[in-house]
C-alpha cells in the first residue's frame, strides 16, 4: 500500500478507533478529555483528507481504488475505498465540519451525564459516513448506509429517558427501513444485471449493457432509498421529530451530513440516471416539489429548530432538483455550502437555546443580540447566505443550481419557477426566524439570564461563519473550481450547463430580488411593534404541516399496526411460532429421549462404541466380500 | 538421505521432549519457583514453533519427502499442525497456569504431560506410517489421561479420567486391530513410497477388498473416538465436565486439532484411493455428529457438558469438510484452528466462572455474569457467537467453508442437515448468553467466589478474540494459506 | 501375496486353533477325568501350609505396583540393550549414542521418581520434599 492509500484507510480507523476507546473508557476519561480526544481523531481525519485530495487541486490525478480484502469473494464483493474527487470532496465536508461540531459539542454537552457516550456515538457516525462516501461498491456502501442509519436512531434517542426522544428515534428508524427496502431490491437487481456490487464493474459496464427499463427500475429504487435517508417526499416526515436529539446532532447528522447521503449516492450513481431519463426527471420532481413544500411548511413554525429542519429538507429537494437535471456539480456544490450554513444555523440555535435554557419557542425569544453578540453576528451571515444574498456562500450554489435548470429549457423553465419562488419563501421564513428570535422586543421569560456561550462554541460558530461568508468563491462562474475539481468524477456523464452571457446575469439579478422581496415582506411583517397574528385556517394547515403526520399515523401506523397484531396474532403466534415452538418442542423431545443413553456406565458406552463400530463394519463389508 | 535433515525432520519432538527432560530435571534439582518453568516450557515450545515455521517455509508444497525409512513426513501439513499445536499448547497452558501453580511441586509433571501432548499431537499430523501414528496416538493419549485426572481430590474428577483411560484404550485397541486388518490386507504399514500403502492402493486392484474395508472400518472408529464424533463420542461430555475446569480447554481443543489431523492424513493421502467407501461412511458419521451433539446439547443445564456436546457438532461440521477428500483439507484446517481457539477461550471462561479445580459449571453459575464480570461475559459471548456461526466471527466464515467443500463434493443433504443443526444450535448458545446478560443469581445460591482470572488466561481471550474477530472479518487470506497445507 | 492368499496365514489360524482345542480340551477333560472328594481342608486356599489368617483378596499399597513398573521398564531395556550388543559392530558410534541417549532417558526418569520420592516408602520424608515447594493444593493421597 502506498501512502497516500494508508491515509485514506487511516480516514476511517481515526474516528472508528476513537469510538472503540470512547465507548470502552469513555466514562473514565471524563469531561472535557472524552470531547477533546473525539474531536481530534476527526480534526486528525480532516487533516489526513485534506492530504490525501491535495493531488486532486492540483489536477491530474486519478481515482485510486485502494482494495483491503476479499470480502464476500462469491458474490464479487471486495472490501475497498474508493478515492476520488467526489469522495475527497465528501470526506472534507464530513470531518471538517464534522470536527467544529465536535468542538462546539464540548461546550454544548458540558455536565451531561451522557458525555463519553456522546462522542462515542458522534465519531463511530463520522466513520459511517466516511464508510459510506468512501466505499468502492454498492456493498460497502450500503454498510454505511445502515451504519449511519444506526448512528442517527441511537443520537436522535441520545435522551432516551424522555418518551418524546425515543419515540422520534424509532420513527427515523421505520422510516428510513421503508427506503432501505428499495434501496435492497435496488442493490439486488443491480447484482442480478452485473453479477457483481462494484462500482468498477457496473458503473463501467452499464452504458453498454443495461436496458433502460432495468436502469428505470433500478434508479427509482436507489431514489426509494435516497429519499428515505434525505428525508424527501413522501418519507421526510422523521426529520423534524428527530429534532429531538441535541442540537449539535441535528446540526451534524441531519442538515450538514447523512441527510446528504441520497444526493451523493444519486451523484455517485450518475451514470445509472443517465440512462434513465424518466428517472432523472422523477428525482429532479420530487426534489423540487420538497423544497416548495416544506419551505412552504417551515413559514408556519415556531420551534426554533423544526424551521431548521423544514429548512434542511426543502434544501435537500434544491440539492435532488440539480442532481435530477444533470447538474451534478450544481448539486455537490449547494450540498457543500448547505453543510457550512445550515451546521451553523443550527449550532446558533443551539446557542440562542442554550442561552434561554433550554427554551425552543420562537414566541419567547426577541431581543437577544445584545445579550448574544457573537451568536447575533454568525446567525445573521448565515442568514444572509441561506436566503441567497451574494456574495455569500449560499447565493453561488442555489442560483447555480437555479441558472442550470433554466438553461435546460422546455418543462424545465417551470421547475426554475417553482424553484425561485421556493427561494423567496426561504428567504421569508428565515428573516422570520432570525427577526423572532433576535431583535424586536425581548419577549423571554422574567428571571432568565442570556449569556453567550462558551468559547469553545464560539469559535466553532465563528469558524463555520468563515466558511458560509466565503465558502462560495470554490466555484464562481468566472473561477469554476470546483467544476474542474470534480470533473474527473463525472466523466463521460451528460452534464448540465450554466447559459451563457446575459442570460446568466438575469437569472442571477432575478434571484437576488427573490430573496431580497422574502427578507422586506418579513421585515415589513415581523420587525413592527405590531406582528401578525398568525392564524386562520390556512395558516393553521401550514402549521400542522398539512396534516401528513397525523394522516401517516392514522393510515400507516394504525393500518401497519393493525397488519402487525394481524400477523403477531394469527401468523406469527399460531403459525410460525407454532411451527418453531413444534419444532422445538420436538427436537427437546428427542435430545431427552436420547439423554437416557447417557448413563455414566463406562460398559454401556463401550457397547456404544462397538454398536457403531459393526455399524461402519456392516457398510464398509456391504462393499465388497472377502 | 542426508543426515542432518533426517534428524531436522523430528526436530519439534526433540525440541519438546528435550523441554520436557529438562524441565524435570530442574524441577528436581533445584526446586525452582513456578516461573522457570515457565521459562523452560516457553522455550520449548517456541523452539517447536520455530522448527514448524521453518518446516513451512522450506517444505509446503514442492521439496516434500518422508524420512527414518518412511517412518516421518515432512511436509505442509505437518508443518501447519505444528504451527497449530505448539501455540495451542503454549495458550492452554496460559489458560490453565493457575491451576497448574496451585499444584505445587506436581505443577512441573502437568506441564511436562502439556508439553508431551502437543509432541504427540505433532506426531499424529507427522507419521508417515501407522506404526508412527500409533505411538503419537499414545503419547498424546496417556498425557491427557493423566491431565484430566490431575487434581486427583475430586471423585469425578479420578471417575473422568478413568473413563476417558479405558474407553480411549479400547478404541485404540479398535485402531490397532483395523492397522493389522489393513496390513494384511496391503503388506505394509507405511503410506508412501514404494510398496507403502497408497501406492499399493493404486496400483492394484482388489478383488475381495474385505480384510482392507474392514480394517478401514475400525481405523475409522479409533480416530473417531478421538475427535468425539457420534456414536463414538459418549466420553466426551463426562470427561469434559469433570476434568479440572483449567485443563479442559487445552484438552478439547488439542484432541481435535490431534485427531483430525491423524484421520485426515489417513483418510486423504493414505486411502485416498478408497474414497468411494469411506466418504459415505464419513458424511453418515459427520451428519449422526452434527445431529446428536445440537439435540443433547439442547438439553443440558451444565455449560462445561453443553460444551462438550457441542463438540460433538463440531467435530460433525468438520467432518463435513472431509467429504470433500483432499480438497477439503484447507477447509478442515480453517475451521479446526478457529473451533481450537474458540473452545480454550471459552473453557477457559468457564475454568474462571466455576473454579480451576471444579468440574462442573451449571448454569445458575453464569446468572448475571454479565454485571458481575462483563469482560469474561464479553468475551465468552464473541465465543459462543463463533461457535453457532453468527457472521463477522471465525465461525461463520469456517462454517461457510466447509459446507462449500460438502457442496462442491456433491453432500447437499449433508450441508442441509448440517444448517439445520446450526439454526438449531443457536438455542442452546444463546441460552447461556441470555443467562449471562438477563438472568440474576437465585437468592440465596451459593456461587463460586467472584471470577477470578489470571493474565495468562486474560492473554488467551485477548488472543482468542482477536483470532475469532480478524478471521471472521477477513478470513480469505488464511484460507489461501491454508490450501497449502496439503499431506504428501 | 496379500488378501487373496490367505494361505501365509494358516500356521497362525493353526495355531489359534490348536491352542483354544488344548485349554478348552484340558479344562472340559480334567472335570471329566479328575477324581473328586471336597473335605474342609481341600477347599481351603493353599498358603505355603499354613492356615490363612484372613481373606486372601485384599488391597495392598499401591507402592508395590510403583517398583513392579519401574523393574518391568528396566528390564525392557535390558532387551533392547540386549539387541544392540549383539550388533554392536556394525551399530558403531551411531548405535552407541542412540543407545546412551536411551538409557540416559530412562535414568533421568528414575532420578525424578526417586527425588520425587516414589521409592521411598518412609511417609514422613515425602511429605518433607512436599512441603519444601509452595504446595499449596498437593492432596496426594496415598495408601498408607
Amino acid at each position: 500500500m502506498e501512502a497516500g492509500e494508508v491515509m485514506v484507510s487511516l480516514l476511517i480507523l481515526l474516528p472508528l478507533g476513537g469510538s472503540a476507546l470512547l465507548l470502552a473508557f469513555g466514562r473514565r476519561l471524563g469531561e472535557p478529555a472524552a470531547g477533546v480526544l473525539g474531536t481530534l481523531t476527526v480534526g486528525a481525519a480532516f487533516v489526513l483528507a485534506a492530504v490525501a485530495g491535495g493531488d486532486f487541486l492540483a489536477g491530474g490525478a486519478h481515482a485510486t481504488h485502494i482494495p483491503w480484502f476479499d470480502w464476500l469473494a462469491p458474490l464479487g464483493v471486495r472490501a475497498g475505498l474508493l478515492w476520488d474527487p467526489l469522495s475527497a470532496l465528501m470526506a472534507l465536508v464530513v470531518t471538517g465540519v464534522g470536527a467544529l461540531i465536535h468542538l462546539y459539542s464540548i461546550g454544548y454537552m458540558k455536565a451531561d451525564p451522557g458525555f463519553g457516550r456522546f462522542f462515542a456515538y458522534m465519531n463511530l457516525f463520522v466513520a459511517s459516513m466516511l464508510i459510506l462516501v468512501l466505499a468502492d461498491g454498492f456493498a460497502l456502501l450500503f454498510v454505511g448506509w445502515e451504519l449511519v442509519g444506526l448512528c442517527s436512531y441511537l443520537l436522535i434517542s441520545f435522551w432516551f429517558e424522555k418518551p418524546v426522544a425515543a419515540a422520534a428515534g424509532k420513527k427515523a428508524f421505520v422510516v428510513n427501513r421503508v427506503g432501505d427496502a428499495g434501496f435492497l431490491v435496488a442493490l439486488m437487481l443491480v447484482f442480478a444485471a452485473f453479477g457483481s456490487l462494484s462500482y468498477e464493474e457496473v458503473l463501467g459496464r452499464a452504458a453498454g449493457e443495461l436496458s433502460t427499463g432495468m436502469a428505470t427500475a433500478i434508479t427509482l429504487l436507489l431514489l426509494m432509498g435516497a429519499a428515505g435517508k434525505s428525508a424527501q417526499f413522501p418519507l421526510y416526515v422523521w426529520l423534524p421529530d428527530a429534532m429531538e436529539g441535541p442540537t449539535p446532532v441535528s446540526a451534524l447528522i441531519h442538515a450538514a451530513t447523512m441527510v446528504t447521503a441520497g444526493v451523493f449516492m444519486v451523484a455517485r450513481t450518475g451514470v445509472l440516471f443517465d440512462l434513465a431519463p424518466v428517472s432523472a426527471a422523477v428525482v429532479a420532481a420530487v426534489g423540487i416539489g420538497t423544497a416548495l413544500y416544506a419551505a412552504s411548511i417551515a413559514v408556519a413554525q415556531y420551534d426554533i429548530k423544526r424551521v431548521l429542519a423544514y429548512s434542511t429538507i426543502s434544501q435537500l429537494g434544491y440539492m435532488f432538483a440539480g442532481v435530477g437535471a444533470g447538474a451534478y456539480v450544481a448539486g455537490m456544490f449547494h450540498l457543500t455550502t448547505h453543510a457550512f450554513f445550515k451546521a451553523l444555523l443550527f449550532l446558533g440555535a443551539g446557542a440562542v437555546i442554550h442561552a434561554l435554557a433550554g427554551e425552543q419557542d420562537l414566541r419567547r425569544m426577541g431581543g437577544l443580540w445584545r445579550r448574544l453578540p457573537v451568536t447575533t453576528v454568525t446567525m445573521v451571515v448565515a442568514w444572509l447566505a441561506i436566503s441567497g444574498i451574494p456574495p455569500l456562500a449560499g447565493f453561488w450554489s442555489k442560483d447555480e443550481i437555479l441558472a442550470t435548470l433554466f438553461a435546460r429549457g422546455g418543462a424545465w423553465r417551470a421547475v426554475w419557477a417553482v424553484g425561485l419562488l421556493t427561494a423567496l419563501l426561504t428567504a421569508f421564513y428565515m428573516s422570520r426566524l432570525i427577526f423572532l428570535a433576535l431583535f424586536g422586543e425581548r419577549r423571554w421569560a422574567e428571571g432568565a439570564h442570556p449569556h453567550e456561550a462558551p468559547k469553545v462554541m464560539t469559535v466553532a460558530l465563528g469558524a463555520l461563519a468563515v466558511l458560509a461568508l466565503a465558502g462560495g468563491v470554490v466555484n464562481t462562474p468566472w473561477r469554476p473550481g470546483l467544476e474542474h475539481f470534480l470533473e474527473p468524477a463525472f466523466e463521460g456523464l451528460d452534464l448540465a450547463h450554466l447559459p451563457s452571457g446575459a442570460t446568466q446575469w438575469v437569472l442571477a439579478a432575478l434571484s437576488v430580488a427573490a430573496a431580497a422581496a422574502g427578507i422586506l415582506l418579513a421585515a415589513g411583517a415581523y420587525l413592527r411593534a405590531r406582528r401578525p397574528a398568525e392564524e386562520g385556517p390556512t395558516w393553521e394547515l401550514l402549521r400542522r404541516g398539512y396534516g401528513v403526520d397525523e394522516a401517516y399515523a392514522r393510515v400507516f401506523a394504525a393500518g401497519g399496526q393493525a397488519v402487525a397484531r394481524f400477523t403477531d396474532e394469527a401468523v406469527d403466534q399460531k403459525g410460525v411460532d407454532g411451527l418453531v415452538n413444534g419444532l422445538g418442542v420436538l427436537v427437546r423431545t428427542v435430545g431427552e429421549r436420547l439423554r437416557p443413553l447417557q448413563t455414566g456406565f463406562v460398559r454401556q458406552y463401550g457397547l456404544g462404541i462397538v454398536l457403531g463400530a459393526v455399524a461402519l463394519l456392516a457398510w464398509f463389508l456391504s462393499r465388497g466380500g472377502f | 538421505m542426508n543426515g542432518s535433515l533426517t534428524f531436522l525432520s523430528v526436530a519439534p519432538e526433540i525440541a519438546l521432549a528435550a523441554a520436557v527432560v529438562l524441565l524435570l530435571l530442574v524441577e528436581v534439582t533445584f526446586k525452582p519457583r513456578a516461573w522457570a518453568w515457565a521459562v523452560v516450557a516457553g522455550a520449548g515450545l517456541a523452539a517447536g514453533t520455530a522448527l514448524s515455521a521453518w518446516q513451512w517455509v522450506a517444505h509446503r508444497g514442492a521439496d516434500t519427502g518422508t524420512f527414518w525409512n518412511g517412518m516421518i513426513a515432512v511436509d505442509g501439513f505437518a508443518a501447519l499442525a505444528g504451527l497449530l499445536v505448539f501455540p495451542l499448547a503454549g495458550l492452554g497452558l496460559m489458560s490453565a497456569w493457575r491451576l497448574a501453580a496451585s499444584q505445587g511441586r506436581r505443577g512441573a509433571e502437568f506441564i511436562a504431560l502439556v508439553l508431551l501432548a502437543a509432541a504427540g499431537a505433532h506426531l499424529m499430523a507427522a507419521a508417515a506410517d501407522f506404526i508412527m501414528l500409533f505411538i503419537g496416538l499414545e503419547v498424546f493419549s496417556l498425557s491427557l489421561y493423566v491431565l484430566a485426572g490431575f487434581t486427583r481430590e475430586r471423585v469425578d474428577a479420578d471417575e473422568a479420567s478413568l473413563k476417558y483411560f479405558l474407553l480411549g484404550a479400547f478404541a485404540s485397541a479398535v485402531f490397532l486391530y483395523g492397522v493389522a486388518l489393513v496390513f494384511a490386507a496391503t503388506g505394509s504399514t507405511t503410506f508412501y513410497g514404494d510398496g507403502g500403502i497408497a501406492d499399493y492402493l493404486a496400483g492394484t486392484v482388489i478383488f475381495r477388498p474385505g480384510v482392507l474395508l474392514a480394517g478401514l472400518a475400525l481405523l475409522l472408529v479409533g480416530l473417531a473416538f478421538k475427535v468425539s464424533a457420534a456414536p463414538f463420542h459418549v466420553w466426551a461430555p463426562d470427561v469434559y465436565q469433570g476434568a479440572p475446569g483449567g485443563v479442559t480447554g487445552f484438552l478439547a481443543a488439542a484432541a481435535k486439532v490431534a485427531g483430525f489431523a491423524a484421520l485426515a492424513r489417513v483418510l486423504t493421502a493414505v486411502l485416498g484411493a478408497r474414497a468411494d467407501d469411506w466418504v459415505p461412511a464419513v458424511a453418515v458419521l459427520a451428519a449422526a455428529s452434527v445431529v446428536v451433539g445440537t439435540l443433547l446439547a439442547i438439553v443440558q443445564d451444565d455449560v462445561k457438558r453443553l460444551l462438550a456436546y457441542s463438540s460433538v457438532a463440531h467435530a460433525g461440521f468438520i467432518l463435513t469438510a472431509l467429504v470433500a477428500g483432499r480438497g477439503g483439507v484447507g477447509d478442515m484446517w480453517f475451521y479446526l484452528a478457529t473451533y481450537a481457539v474458540q473452545v480454550l477461550g471459552a473453557f477457559t471462561v468457564a475454568a474462571a466462572v466455576s473454579g480451576d479445580r471444579a468440574g462442573r459449571s451449571p448454569l445458575a453459575h453464569w446468572a448475571g455474569l454479565g454485571r458481575r464480570a462483563p469482560w469474561l461475559a464479553a468475551a465468552m459471548t464473541l465465543m459462543l457467537l463463533a461457535m453457532a456461526g453468527i457472521p463477522l466471527t471465525a465461525g461463520f466464515a469456517g462454517k461457510v467453508a466447509v459446507f462449500r467443500a460438502a457442496i462442491d463434493a456433491g453432500y447437499l443433504w449433508l450441508v442441509i442437515v448440517a444448517v439445520l443443526a446450526t439454526v438449531a444450535g443457536l438455542f442452546f448458545y444463546l441460552r447461556v448468553i441470555v443467562a449471562m446478560y438477563l438472568a440474576s443469581p437465585e437468592e440465596g445460591a451459593s456461587l463460586p467466589a467472584s471470577p477470578a482470572v489470571g493474565w495468562g488466561a486474560r492473554f488467551v481471550l485477548a488472543v482468542a478474540a482477536a483470532a475469532t474477530l480478524v478471521f471472521g472479518i477477513a478470513p480469505w487470506p488464511l484460507l489461501e494459506v491454508l490450501r497449502d497445507a496439503l499431506p504428501l | 501375496m496379500p488378501q487373496t492368499d490367505l494361505s501365509a496365514y494358516l500356521p497362525i489360524a493353526l495355531m489359534f486353533v490348536l491352542v483354544v482345542g488344548f485349554s478348552v480340551v484340558s479344562l472340559f477333560l480334567a472335570r471329566l477325568v479328575a477324581p473328586r472328594h471336597p473335605t474342609p481342608e481341600k477347599v481351603e486356599p493353599y498358603e505355603c501350609g499354613i492356615v490363612p489368617l484372613q481373606e486372601p483378596v485384599q488391597r495392598f499399597p499401591v507402592k508395590f505396583y510403583l517398583v513392579a513398573m519401574l523393574y518391568v521398564i528396566f528390564d525392557i531395556e535390558i532387551v533392547f540393550l540386549f539387541a544392540w550388543a549383539a550388533s554392536f559392530d556394525d551399530l558403531g558410534w551411531y548405535g552407541l549414542a542412540a543407545v546412551g541417549l536411551f538409557t540416559f532417558l530412562l535414568i533421568e526418569t528414575l532420578v525424578y521418581v526417586w527425588r520425587r520420592g516414589a521409592l521411598d516408602w518412609n511417609l514422613p520424608r515425602r511429605r518433607r520434599y512436599q512441603r519444601a515447594g509452595a504446595a499449596a493444593g498437593d492432596a496426594e493421597r496415598t495408601a498408607a
